[in-house]
Parts: structure tokens; C-alpha cells; sequence
């Protein structure tokens, strides 16, 4: 700023102006300094010279060495009159050039005020006479109307001949105002320039020299508070035709950068309007000049969230582009003529004048980039985020990288694409920050405008893709780290991998107090609980979140997600309350028509009136679902509903409308078999068997493969049960008619069969062969691909048990252990494949067989499994002879009161662990318990006599050790059994080696 | 009132809550006492294990006996026949079977539980038969499944 004033204000005498000058004071000293003239005329001269040159320091040498001499204004004025100020004014110059504002400033006061105040001898001009005044300085002449001297004798006017006037006081006073101004002593300025403007009555000021004085005067107004009253009086300049641009230029910019702040944006922008014409028809090298000042305006304006004013301001701004191909064009051309002008004198000057040139040039390049970030801030402000996006995609893709700016340029451009869904721009530009500036402090915002900006859009995959890669180099807990752990679990939720999401959210919760998305983050861990029919762990969430987010969007889908979980928790009080406020308080929400349906679900577990509360829900829920898209399947449930509550009120007429009403507008719905199911006994009662029947068969045969072990099964098994029931005369030969039938998949030609065989298991009389056909029958190149496990097992415990080939039940087991993990009866292949391996001679087998029954017992909640497999690890590990680790498992056995199939051995083998251990006395104990409670399991219960009354030998106990084999014998005297004969065998050498000990021989 | 579904059906079956029909059951034994002519209480007999003293005992887990009475009024223990005689109230071979059962507890420093599985078929003065050898035994500890 103060640069600008410098320049317009310093105005300094121009060359022609101080050679006019060096002449006068020339002659001056000429005639009152005969024998030093030589000396000051020589030093005015060189002073005038080191000035034009721009050298002030030579300047300020002669002038300092000339004052020294000669002494200060008022000494020197007596010796050359007024005149002498001169010097004082040509070393305020070279003190400006040296920015010694303030000894200028002393310099050119001195200036001002070197002058008389009446002239001390006057002579007239015309007889050369002394005039009316006297020596002493006393006026004796008569002054003329105009208040001026008068000779007496002739009228002229009297002059002193050897004292020449002081011609720069009042361009001292400018020079002083500008000096003050530079300081910003805007108040003296002002007092000065107003001086130099009333007291130059003889012009010594240039017309020019006027206007700037003018000029900044009026910007020193403005400084100094009277704004509006500078602004009147310099605005007036830029309507004015005689103004010359330049100070036009100057008057716009003092309006720009010095009033319009202190004005509103409104006047600032009808100001723009009125005269923005001015500063655009200056040249662009020109404009180019001012660019920065503009640029500050624009982003001052920008930091004011005015991002219409900042546009404006930017519009000012010269193109860069056009600037510097002036700029370049210039340039070349003074290159140029170094080498065509003959004249050698001009290429230093055409050197400086390149050198200006190029400074300005490259001034002009780095400041491009810059306006354009303002550029691109301010249209993304006013919300132009094409614009905006443009702007930092070149800035991003052309702006040196070494740019300062260059995170800045990113991140706007990652910014800016996710506006306008431009992700591929935004994805891109964010991992080249990433890349670039992994410690960037922009970064979290990067990162989190990539990760949730394209989450709330709904880009689950990309969302999720995107935050699991950031976050791996982010520390855990750290506030960078929070949106994008957020993002992984709401996405993982989204793309249903609930488990992934559970355990995401869960930890994001726990770690982030307070969390930036708690309200999101309960919601969706509460949704995945729900999804994951954690019933209790949902309320548990949804609970709290009511009460703590009672404004939140997803209150109603909290309200019904919440009712879902107390009803299927049996609490349906607080249920059917949550429930009651969703139908009250969001009629309109998409919830309302599932609402209705828990609330007929919760009133039908209630056992409420069917016609005044039941009916009407689910009715609701039907006329509610139309009024949203997709909710097909809402009005579908409610029909099933309302089918199955008639028909257990034997409301049979009624129940066959729903289940025709049903069928007519539901028919692809996931709930068809539910309520073909639902409806058999209607349809019974009705009359309508065979329709029945058909439809079941129809679903059958659609029903294709049976891979998964879901529906098919489902719907065979009511199948064989219906037909059972219903038609048992036909049931077999249904049956066949399935098996045979092209129409039928393979699966369900199988299922056929094994209903075949069920039937005949159940049948009177002996079917053993008819059973065997059949599984010959399905073991006929048999691929368990399309089968249900159920098949698969059935299949294989007959390859095992029946056949006692457990080698060809073991592939069947094998292929269900490698394809189907987490599908229906998978346990049961775990525990069947366990249990072959656990036969085995070879250690390796029988480690597998270990980690099965783990398996078995630690991943599934199947309690009769876990019973054969809690044995079968006992088992292992007695066989293997580790009593130590047995014994444990024989222990929970024992405490588990629910396991009671193999109790008996559990009771012995828990006996031979503590035997085997040496633990005798618990070992005897549990040998007596295990005869007494299982003396018909003779596996257990013989050896356990027999250790018993070894046990009891060995402590010399010999009459209670027979007693041990007596009881043995007594009781299974019916039995032929090898351990009988060993304790036969016993019992008589120990009677025959018996004596009684003394007391009970003297008996 | 039929069993209700719900959008979530393939979840896993609920535990069955059995502790309604335990009271059920408790009021159909007050039934069946007030209905049946009880024996004399034998609990009082002695009865000597061959071989044991409670020198000898020591604290191991001992695992509970289960009574199953089947629609003729046949008696299990542990899935072993005892009684067959469907017609013999005093139950003898069940009666010894207990008493054996009580004495290997106490050795055991534990207590005896009974498990009585009756078939719903089944008459309940077998059932009340079963008490009593129970009470013979000096068994109180008695659970009622199904």
C-alpha cells in the first residue's frame, strides 16, 4: 500500500523541471557567492544529477556537506535568502529515496517555512532604488490596493536583487504530506495537503501535482474517519471527462482498498458497478499491478462468507495468462532490440527495463495460483462445486507440486467432487493426499470426507473399501482415526456383514468418549443386534438411545425395532407401549405397517380379542403397506396372520377366504409355504384335501435343490406328515410317485426315499430289506452336491452303523465339513466324522477326531451333541492314557444333570481315572457307586466289582473283599459273562487262603 | 392360538421354560396322594452295603439316578429294567436298587437325586408306588422330568 503512495504522492520534480531550477539557483549564487560559487553551484548541479539517478545517498552527501556549510535555513536565508530552503527540499527528496520518512519530513517543513516574513530590502524594479523601506526593515513605502509594496518613486515593484525566492515550499508542504501519509499520520497529511491546496495563490504547483495532492488528501480523509466526506471528495474525480486515467486508477484503488472496507458489501458492490469500468480499461501489465491488492480484497471478502463480493473483486483481478503473454511479448521485443537499435547507449536501459519486466512476470505466475484457490473457494461457497471443482482439478493437476498450496488444491478438490458426486475425481485426488501428505493436518478431513461423504451417499462398497485402507495407518483411538472406524462398521452393517459390523461398532463406542456419531453408531449396532436376533443386547441399546437422542430421525425405526425385541423377549407390555407411540406419534413412517403386524403378533400372544384387537391390526397393517413401495411382504405377513388366527378359531369359511385372498395376491412370497402350511387344516375342514395335496407337491417340485437345507426340508417334512394324516392309505405310494418322477429334483426324489424309509420304520413287521433297497437306492452314484446334510447324514450313519463301513461314510461327512460350514446338521457331520476318527489307530486321526468334538462342544449350542461329544473327548483321552486330562471331562459329565446316556460308563471310567492315578479310596468309592447304580451296564459294572474287591485285598480288608464278589456273584448269577468267572475264580482262592482274624475266630 | 411366526424365522428355537410344568406336575402328585393308599414307610430299615465302611468314604461327584415309568407301569433305573410286576405295589427291586443307590452317596459325602421320568400315559399309582420306595430309601431329593 504504501508503495502505491509513494508513487503517486512523491511526484518528484521531473528532469526538465530541476534543470529549470539548477539554472536558477545557478544564477543566484552566481551573484552573491563570487568566490564559493564555483563549489555550491557544482554541488546543486551533482546533488540534481545523483537525484535524477536515482542515487540518494550522493545526493544526501552534497546536501548534508552544503547545510554544513552554510548553515541552517535562517543562516543561510540571511546569506542567500529564501532561496536557500532549496537545499532543504533536495535532501528531503534524497532522504525519501533513502525511506527516512521522518528526516524528510523535517526537510521539507524546514523548506516551507524558509521565508521572510516581509522583505528586509527591497529595490524597485523599475529605478533601482531603495525603495520606501528602509535597512531596518521598516516599511517607509505605501502598499497598492492589492496590499502589495510599491516603490514611491515610480509605482514598480521593489525587489531585493541579490535574494532569490524559495520556489519549493509549496511542494515542500505535498512532499511533507506524502511523508506523513507514508507514516501514517494521516491527520497531519491531511493539515498539510489542505495548506499546500489553499496556499498555493501563485500556482507554483503543477495542475497535476493539484490533482494528486487532491487525491490523497481525500484518501487521508477517509484514514482519518471522514468517510464518507472523502469519499464525496475524491469520487467526483472518477466522473470527471479531464481526469487523467492514472489518477483515476488511483482514485478507484484508494475507494477499493481504503473505503469499501469500512463501507457495506452492498455499497461496495453498486461502487463496483458504477466504475468498475475504470480499473478495467487500464492496461493488463497495469491491472496486472494491482492483482495482489485485489486478491487480498477477494479473500477478505471470502473470509467475510461473502463469496459474491469476493467474485467480484476476483473479476478485477487481470488474467495471468494474459498478463504474462504481455509480459513475455514486452520482453522479446526489447530483447530483440538490444541487438537491432545501433544505439549502445539505451541496452543497459533495455536491460533494467527486461529485468522489471521478468520480476513482474514471475510475480504475476506465483500469484496465479493463488487467485485461483480464491477463485475456487468462493465458488464453492456460493455452492458452484462444478466450478469450484474445475478450478482445484487444474490447480491439482497443473500447479508445480512443490507448490505450497498443493494439500490445500487436493483436499478442495476432493471436496469439491463429492458435491457433484464426481466420486472418481474425489477418490483420486484424495489418494494423491494421501500418498503425498500422509502427515498432512488436512488429512482427518480428507480422510473423513472420503469415507462418510461417500457413506451417506449410500456407496456402501466403496465407503467400507475406502476406510478399512486409510485407517491401517492411523492409530488406534486417535481422533483421525474416529469417522473412518465409524464408516467401517455403519458400511459393514449396510453391506450386511452384521458380525463384522457388531464387532466394528461395539469397539467404536467403547474406544470414542464421546463419539462424533454415537447417535448413529447405537442405532446401527442396535439394528445389527436385531438382525443377529440378539434380542436382548438390541433393548439394551435401544433403551438408552431413546432416552438420550429424543429428537432423532430414527426414532420410529427405533420405536419399532425396539417393540420387536421386547416382544420377542415376552415382555409385551413395554412391547406393545413402544409400539402404540410409533403408530401414534409417525403415522406416516415406513414402520407403521410392520407396526401394526407386531402389534396383532404381541396381541395374539396375549391371547387379546381376536375381533376388536387382533383383527384390526393386521387389517391396518394391510391398508398401511399400500401406502408405501416394497412393503408386499408387510400385507403378505398380515394375510398369514390373520389366516392362522382363524383357522385356530376354526373359522374355517373365513380362513379359506385369507388363505384365497392369499394365494391371489401373494403368490411368490416368501411366506407361501408358511401359509400353505397354516392353512392345511382349513383346507381339510373344507373339504379340500387334494387341493392340499397338489399344492404341497407343487411347492415340492418347485422347490429344485436342497443344498442349504431349508425350505424343501421344511415343506417335505409337513408334506409326509399331511399325507401321513390325511392320506395314509396313498402315502407310500405318493411317495414313489415322488421318487420316479422326472419332474422331481434330485433332492426331492431323495427326500422321497427317506420318507419312504421313515414310513417303514414306523411300520409294523420287519422292513429291514425294504430299508436297505432304498438306501441302496439313494447311495446309487449318489452326489451330495444338491442333497440336504440331512440326506447326507442319514446316508452315511447307514454306511457306518448299518453297514459298518465307516471308510464310505467318511467321504459323505468329509465333503459336508469342506462345503457346507454354518448350514443346517453341520454339527451332526462334526460329531459323526469325530467319532469315526476317534477310532483310529493312527495319533494323527485321532487329533482331528480332538479338534471335532471341540469343535462340536465349542461352536454349537446343540446339547445332545455336545453330550457324545464331551464323551467322545473322554474317551480320547483314555484311550490315549491320559487320566489326568480325562478325569476333568469325566467330572462335568457327572455335574451335567441333563447328560444321562452315558452314565454309566462315565461313572466307571471317572472310577479308573482316579485308579489309574493312584487316587484309590476315591476310586473305590466310585467302583461301589457304579455296581450299585448300574449292575445291568455288566461292561461297567463287572469290572467295577472286581477292582473293588482287589482294591479291598490289597488293604487286607479280605472278608469285605469277598463280600465285594459275593454280592457280584449273587446278583448276576443269571449271567455267563468271562468277568464272572475271574471273580468265581477269586472269591474261592480267597476263601480258601481266608483266616478269620482272632476276634472274630474266638467267636 | 397357533403358533405365531414372525419376519425373523429362522432363528433358533427358544429354551423351553419347564418350570410351569414342574408346578403342574407337583399339583398333579398332590392329586395322585390324595387319591392312593401310601404303604407303610420302610425308610427305616437298615441296610448294610457289602464290603463298606464309612471309614473308607471319600467326597467324589456322584451322578443322579433316573426312574423312568413306562405306559404299562414297567420301572427303569438307568435304563435298566428293575420291576416288571406291574401288580407288585412294594416295588422291591427298585426299593433295593435306592437303597444301594442312598448308601453309595453317603460314602460319596453326597446327597442322592432322583430323576422320575413318568410316561403321561402311565397310571399315576405307579407313580405314587415310586414315592415310596423313594421314601424307603430316605430319598427327598427328587426331580420330575416331562
Amino acid at each position: 500500500m504504501a508503495a502505491r503512495f509513494k508513487l503517486s504522492g512523491r511526484c518528484s520534480p521531473g528532469r526538465a523541471l530541476s534543470i529549470v531550477l539548477a539554472f536558477l539557483f545557478l544564477a543566484t549564487f552566481s551573484q552573491g557567492q563570487e568566490a564559493e560559487v564555483p563549489d555550491i553551484v557544482e554541488s546543486y548541479n551533482e546533488t540534481l544529477k545523483a537525484l535524477n539517478a536515482g542515487n540518494h545517498k550522493a545526493a544526501l552527501t552534497l546536501c548534508h556537506s552544503i547545510i554544513k556549510e552554510y548553515g541552517t535555513a535562517n543562516e543561510g536565508k540571511e546569506e542567500f535568502g529564501t532561496v536557500y530552503g532549496h537545499w532543504f527540499y533536495l535532501r528531503g527528496l534524497a532522504l525519501m529515496g533513502a525511506e527516512k520518512w521522518e528526516e524528510a519530513s523535517a526537510d521539507f517543513k524546514t523548506c516551507y517555512q524558509c521565508t521572510f516574513e516581509t522583505p528586509k530590502i527591497l529595490a524597485c524594479k523599475n529605478c533601482q532604488g531603495f525603495g520606501r523601506i528602509n535597512g531596518s526593515g521598516q516599511e517607509v513605502g505605501s502598499r497598492d490596493e492589492d496590499g502589495k509594496i510599491r516603490c514611491p518613486e515610480c509605482g514598480g515593484i521593489p525587489y531585493n536583487p541579490n535574494h532569490r525566492p524559495n520556489m519549493f515550499r509549496m511542494h515542500s508542504l505535498v512532499q511533507w504530506g506524502n511523508c506523513r501519509m507514508i507514516l501514517e499520520d494521516f491527520a497531519k497529511a491531511r493539515e498539510v495537503y489542505q495548506k499546500a491546496l489553499s496556499e498555493d495563490r501563485r500556482n507554483r504547483l503543477s495542475y497535476n501535482w493539484k490533482l494528486y495532492t487532491a487525491v490523497n488528501m481525500g484518501r487521508c480523509m477517509i484514514k482519518t474517519g471522514a468517510v464518507d466526506e472523502g469519499y464525496n471528495f475524491i469520487v467526483r474525480g472518477l466522473d470527471a471527462e479531464r481526469f487523467p486515467l492514472p489518477i483515476k486508477l488511483i482514485v478507484f484503488q484508494i475507494l477499493a482498498e481504503d473505503w469499501s472496507p469500512l463501507v457495506s458489501a452492498d455499497r461496495t458492490r453498486e461502487f463496483l458497478d458504477q466504475y468498475r469500468h475504470i480499473a478495467l480499461s487500464a492496461s493488463p501489465e497495469e491491472r496486472a499491478k494491482r492483482n495482489p491488492n485485489f486478491f487480498y480484497l477477494a479473500n477478505d471478502a471470502a473470509g467475510k462468507n461473502d463469496s459474491l463480493l469476493a467474485l467480484s473483486w476476483y473479476r478485477m483481478m487481470a488474467h495471468p495468462g494474459q498478463v504474462i503473454a504481455r509480459f513475455n511479448e514486452t520482453i522479446e521485443l526489447y530483447t530483440a532490440r538490444k541487438t537491432s537499435d545501433p544505439r549502445p547507449e539505451i541496452i543497459p536501459r533495455l536491460d533494467e527495463e527486461i529485468a522489471e519486466l521478468t520480476k513482474a512476470r514471475n510475480l504475476v505466475q506465483d500469484n496465479f495460483w493463488s487467485m485461483q484457490a480464491g477463485l475456487g473457494i468462493a465458488h464453492y461457497r456460493l455452492k458452484n462445486y462444478a466450478a469450484s471443482l474445475s478450478i482445484y482439478r487444474g490447480l491439482a493437476d497443473f500447479a508445480p507440486k512443490t507448490h505450497k498450496g498443493r494439500p490445500e488444491f487436493l483436499h478442495n478438490a476432493v471436496f469439491s467432487g463429492v458435491k457433484i458426486d464426481d466420486w472418481k475425481s474425489s477418490y483420486q485426488y484424495g489418494m494423491d493426499f494421501l500418498d503425498e501428505f500422509p502427515k498432512h493436518e488436512l488429512k482427518p478431513a480428507v480422510v473423513r470426507v472420503l469415507v462418510e461423504m461417500i457413506f451417506i451417499q449410500g456407496n456402501y462398497e466403496k465407503a467400507y473399501e475406502i476406510a478399512k485402507e486409510v485407517r491401517v495407518d492411523m492409530e488406534p483411538g486417535s481422533a483421525m482415526r474416529e469417522i473412518p472406524d465409524f464408516v467401517v462398521g455403519a458400511s459393514a452393517y449396510q453391506l450386511g456383514h452384521f458380525d463384522e459390523a457388531d464387532t466394528e461398532l461395539t469397539q467404536y463406542l467403547a474406544t470414542y468418549k464421546p463419539a462424533q456419531r454415537r447417535e448413529l453408531a447405537l442405532f446401527f449396532l442396535g439394528s445389527v443386534k436385531v438382525k443377529k436376533y440378539d434380542w436382548q443386547a438390541g433393548t439394551d441399546l435401544f433403551d438408552p438411545f431413546l432416552k438420550e437422542f429424543p429428537q432423532s430421525a430414527m426414532e420410529s425405526s427405533v420405536l419399532y425395532q425396539n417393540g420387536m425385541c421386547k416382544f420377542m423377549l415376552s415382555d409385551n407390555e413395554n412391547a406393545l407401549r413402544l409400539i402404540d407411540r410409533l403408530l401414534s406419534e409417525y403415522p406416516g413412517a415406513q414402520e407403521v405397517p410392520g407396526g401394526w403386524n407386531l402389534r396383532g403378533d404381541i396381541q395374539s400372544t396375549e391371547e387379546a380379542d381376536f375381533g376388536t384387537e387382533i383383527s384390526p391390526a393386521y387389517n391396518n397393517a394391510i391398508s398401511t403397506s399400500a401406502n408405501f413401495p416394497d412393503q408386499e411382504e408387510v400385507a403378505a405377513y398380515a394375510m398369514w396372520q390373520l389366516l392362522m388366527n382363524t383357522a385356530s378359531l376354526e373359522h374355517w369359511e373365513e380362513a379359506g377366504q385369507w388363505f384365497d385372498r392369499f394365494q391371489k395376491e401373494h403368490p411368490e412370497s416368501a411366506y407361501s409355504v408358511d401359509a400353505l402350511i397354516g392353512a392345511l387344516d382349513t383346507l381339510v375342514a373344507l373339504g379340500r384335501i387334494d387341493e392340499a395335496v397338489q399344492r404341497l407337491e407343487t411347492l415340492l417340485y418347485k422347490s429344485g435343490e436342497d443344498a442349504s437345507g431349508g425350505q424343501l426340508a421344511e415343506l417335505f417334512g409337513t408334506y409326509l406328515d399331511f399325507i401321513k394324516e390325511n392320506d395314509p392309505e396313498n402315502a407310500a405310494t405318493r411317495l414313489d410317485e415322488i421318487s420316479l418322477s422326472k419332474q422331481a429334483s434330485v433332492a426331492l426324489q431323495a427326500w422321497a426315499k427317506i420318507g419312504k424309509i421313515q414310513l417303514l420304520e414306523g411300520a409294523e413287521g420287519d422292513n429291514k430289506d425294504a430299508i436297505q433297497a432304498l438306501f441302496y437306492q439313494i447311495n446309487n452314484k449318489f452326489d451330495p452336491a444338491p442333497h440336504s446334510n440331512y440326506i447326507i447324514v442319514r446316508l452315511a450313519r447307514w454306511h457306518a452303523v448299518t453297514r459298518k463301513k465307516p471308510e464310505d461314510a467318511a467321504p459323505l461327512y468329509d465333503y459336508i465339513l469342506a462345503n457346507r460350514e454354518g448350514s443346517e446338521d453341520f454339527d451332526l457331520a462334526l460329531l459323526d466324522r469325530a467319532e469315526i476318527d476317534a477310532q483310529s489307530d493312527l495319533p494323527e486321526n485321532r487329533a482331528r477326531a480332538m479338534q471335532y468334538f471341540d469343535r462340536v462342544l465349542n461352536e454349537f449350542s446343540n446339547a445332545e451333541l455336545a453330550e457324545n461329544a464331551s464323551v467322545g473327548v473322554a474317551r480320547l483321552l483314555m484311550k490315549e492314557k491320559k487320566f489326568e486330562e480325562a478325569l476333568p471331562r469325566w467330572e462335568s459329565y457327572m455335574d451335567n444333570n441333563a447328560w444321562n446316556k452315558f452314565s454309566a460308563e462315565a461313572n466307571y471310567s471317572y472310577g479308573v481315572c482316579h485308579d489309574q492315578l493312584g487316587n484309590v479310596g476315591e476310586a473305590l468309592v466310585i467302583y461301589i457307586n457304579t455296581y450299585n447304580a448300574y449292575p445291568g451296564h455288566i461292561e461297567v459294572s463287572m469290572p467295577s466289582y472286581i477292582r473293588a474287591a482287589l482294591i479291598m485285598k490289597a488293604k487286607d480288608e479280605d472278608l469285605k473283599a469277598m463280600l465285594i464278589l459275593k454280592d457280584m456273584l449273587t446278583r448276576m448269577q443269571d449271567i455267563k459273562h468271562p468277568n464272572k468267572d475271574k471273580a468265581m475264580k477269586l472269591f474261592l482262592k480267597w476263601k480258601s487262603e481266608y483266616v478269620p482274624p482272632k476276634k472274630e475266630a474266638s467267636k | 392360538m397357533p403358533k405365531k411366526s414372525n419376519p425373523f424365522a429362522d432363528q433358533p428355537d427358544p429354551e423351553l421354560d419347564i418350570s410351569p410344568m414342574i408346578d403342574v406336575a407337583f399339583l398333579l402328585l398332590i392329586y395322585f396322594l390324595v387319591t392312593t393308599t401310601l404303604q407303610k414307610n420302610e425308610a427305616d430299615l437298615s441296610l448294610t452295603l457289602p464290603g463298606v465302611s464309612a471309614a473308607d468314604s471319600k467326597k467324589v461327584k456322584i451322578k443322579q439316578t433316573v426312574i423312568k415309568i413306562d405306559p404299562q407301569g414297567v420301572i427303569y433305573v438307568n435304563d435298566e429294567v428293575v420291576d416288571q410286576d406291574t401288580g407288585n405295589r412294594s416295588v422291591p427291586a427298585l426299593t433295593d436298587r435306592l437303597k444301594r443307590y442312598a448308601a453309595s452317596t453317603a460314602l460319596a459325602q453326597a446327597e442322592p437325586q432322583i430323576i422320575i421320568d413318568c410316561d403321561d400315559k402311565g397310571k399315576g399309582q405307579r407313580f405314587v408306588d415310586v414315592l415310596n420306595a423313594c421314601a424307603k430309601a430316605d430319598i427327598k431329593n427328587i426331580t420330575l422330568a416331562n
